[in-house]
């Protein structure tokens, strides 16, 4: 099903604007991620696709229909909390068929719809436990089950791994992917980790302020970063504030060349990730900046190097180089790649 | 340290046996002074069987009527919060602030037959002063606090997200309710049901004004108790008091019972799905 949002805005009572004026459309089968800082309005619009929030202004379509003022029980949408939510005085199976008892659904096809998805999320053995006698992983799937279950046409995620070990998390981003490219439903899930939408979603939504920054595939939005927010918020960089010259700007001693639109003497921020930084030993008196502190972080280590004119760069060498950037080294630096945008 | 520790715990237990335990021990010896026979004839007769069956009733309607009052009462004030809900709040613990005297003193005045809506409630054939209603009324004021207050931080405490993730599935408002809220909501209302059924077991000051005293229409326990030692039959009054205290800690134990029948179903069914193996 595809979901689309027209010019949608959602205001608190107290007037503060959580959305203002989104539009987007993604496409059937995709599995996209609301991805943003908090107070971006990530949450809110996925509340609005379940009708949970309704938008004081706009439209929300699912699957080419108008549900804006349809409530939540007649959108078939399902939902997977944070906390997930679970009927802590229900069994798991009970859990798993709330949904379908709800839709009256005959008492045999119930019981053998819970029975398939508890076997395809490893729960058989679990189906007359409570949820507190459960881990947070099992609850996460209990959950899933549940949404799961009256065969949504949306399946919606609240920061569906915010409340789990890492080790489980990597495992579970896994499992809710095989889930979504198994069940063919079209997923949105909304989360603040960059490195979980990047990997997990078709394609990101970036939000900031209730705006949309950009949407596009993980690569996109990593590779070609359509706002200085987009650009600064995912992945690691170095920001700077540079003004024009000569339709130039001076990086690292080097000379950038600039939009031509952009007039001389106004200022541009100049965004470098650490990967795109190449360091060459040299003297002290050739040298761009030196090396202030190194850290191993596995198949690369991250060195913070201060230029002469006091900026402190973080810049991501090979592991296998790193005893050449040592802390007191003086570097040259070559800046192989970089983004420009207004300020 | 070691002294000052015994001699704390030695000023608390003192302290209890002064307040608790000799009062309730001079009640009990009181009552079997005459021997069983005597206490059994004490709260046997027919004026105290039926006191105690009117206090049974008549606190079992108000316990019902002001735990649904209170559920309702917890709701707006935790959850609609509209405008004056704040007094509200403070307006719900006005039963405790005053002498139930007094409380049904203000029964009296307003519903009594000189007043307007007294006259206008009999001439539609409605006595509530002097009535078993007014007992009724008279509870229901003074027990609705308890109930209230019961409720208020469990309702606090639900995770709004459960009845969201119920909306979702499909659930209607009154089948969230239903399947949703009250389940959760089970062990305080357990809670405000006792209490209240205890409070209104054991109130005096506000149903000795309204009830009108009549022995076998309109005499609770409570107000049975005090007549006989007006009658200076101090054996008689222990033996009633007995039978009430007896009542009151047995509702408590049910409610104990019942609350730990809940959890024992939850470990056999926990038991049973891991194949009976687990003892429970």
């Amino acid at each position: 099903m595809t979901i689309e949002f027209v010019g949608v805005e959602n205001i608190y009572p107290g007037g503060a604007r959580s959305v203002r004026g989104v539009s987007f459309q993604i496409r059937e089968g995709e599995m996209v991620g609301l991805l943003g800082p908090s107070g971006s309005g990530k949450t809110t619009i996925l509340r609005i696709i379940a009708g949970l929030e309704r938008p004081t202004k706009g439209d929300v379509w699912i699957g080419g229909k108008r549900v804006t003022d349809l409530p939540p029980q007649k959108r078939n949408v399902g939902l997977v909390f944070q906390n997930y939510a679970l009927f802590q005085h229900m069994t798991v199976y009970d859990n798993v068929s709330f949904g379908l008892r709800e839709k009256r659904v005959p008492k045999d096809e119930m019981d053998a719809r819970v029975r398939e998805l508890l076997r395809f999320m490893r729960l058989e053995s679990y189906a007359n436990r409570f949820p507190h006698e459960l881990s947070g992983g099992q609850q996460q799937r209990v959950a899933l089950a549940r949404a799961l279950a009256p065969r949504p046409q949306v399946l919606l995620f609240d920061e569906p791994f915010a409340a789990i070990d890492t080790q489980i998390r990597r495992e579970l981003r896994t499992f809710v992917r095989q889930v979504h490219d198994e069940m063919g439903v079209t997923s949105v899930f909304v989360t603040h980790d960059q490195e979980e939408a990047l990997e997990v979603a078709d394609r990101v939504l970036v939000l900031h302020e209730g705006n949309v920054e950009q949407f596009g595939t993980p690569e996109e939005v990593y590779e070609k970063p359509g706002t200085l927010f987009v650009a600064s918020f995912i992945g690691e960089s170095n920001v700077w504030t540079r003004a024009v010259q000569n339709g130039r700007i001076e990086v690292a001693g080097a000379a950038l060349p600039v939009d031509p639109a952009v007039s001389d003497g106004s200022e541009v921020a100049v965004v470098v990730r650490p990967k795109d930084v190449e360091l060459q030993p040299a003297s002290e008196r050739e040298a761009h900046a030196q090396v202030v502190r190194s850290a191993f972080k596995g198949s690369y280590s991250a060195c913070w190097i201060r230029t002469k004119d006091g900026e402190v760069w973080e810049v991501h060498v090979p592991s296998a180089d790193r005893h050449r950037w040592s802390p007191g080294a003086w570097v040259h630096m070559n800046v192989t790649r970089w983004f420009i945008f207004p300020r | 340290m070691r002294f000052g520790r015994m001699a704390l715990d030695s000023l608390i237990s003192g302290a209890l046996i002064l307040i608790f335990v000799l009062p309730l021990g001079a009640v009990i010896q009181q009552a079997f002074s005459g021997g069983w026979s005597s206490f059994v004839q004490a709260v046997m007769s027919p004026i105290a069987i039926r006191a105690f069956e009117l206090t049974l009733a008549i606190s079992f309607v108000t316990a019902i009527l002001n735990t649904a009052m209170g559920l309702l009462i917890a709701v707006v004030l935790e959850r609609w919060r509209p405008v004056g809900s704040g007094a509200l709040d403070a307006v719900i613990d006005l039963p405790l602030a005053i002498p139930t005297t007094v409380s049904g003193l203000m029964l009296v005045l307003l519903y009594g037959p000189v007043s307007p809506v007294g006259r206008w409630l009999t001439e539609h054939g409605v006595a509530v002063v002097y009535t078993r209603l007014g007992i009724l009324f008279a509870l229901l004021f003074v027990t609705v606090p308890y109930a209230v207050r019961a409720l208020q931080p469990a309702i606090q405490a639900l995770d709004v997200r459960q009845e969201e993730a119920a909306w979702v599935l499909g659930a209607s408002g009154r089948r969230v309710w239903l399947k949703v809220i009250v389940p959760a909501l089970r062990h305080a209302l357990g809670s405000a049901l006792i209490l209240t059924f205890t409070r209104a077991m054991i109130e005096f000051g506000s149903v000795v004004i309204v009830s009108g005293n009549k022995p076998m229409q309109t005499e609770v326990a409570s107000v049975y108790i005090y007549g006989l030692l007006e009658n200076y039959d101090q054996r008689g009054a222990a033996a009633a008091a007995v039978i009430l205290m007896f009542l009151c800690a047995l509702a408590f134990v049910l409610e104990a019972r019942l609350l730990a029948l809940l959890g024992r179903r939850r470990a056999v069914r926990w038991a049973a799905a891991e194949g009976g193996t687990r003892h429970v």
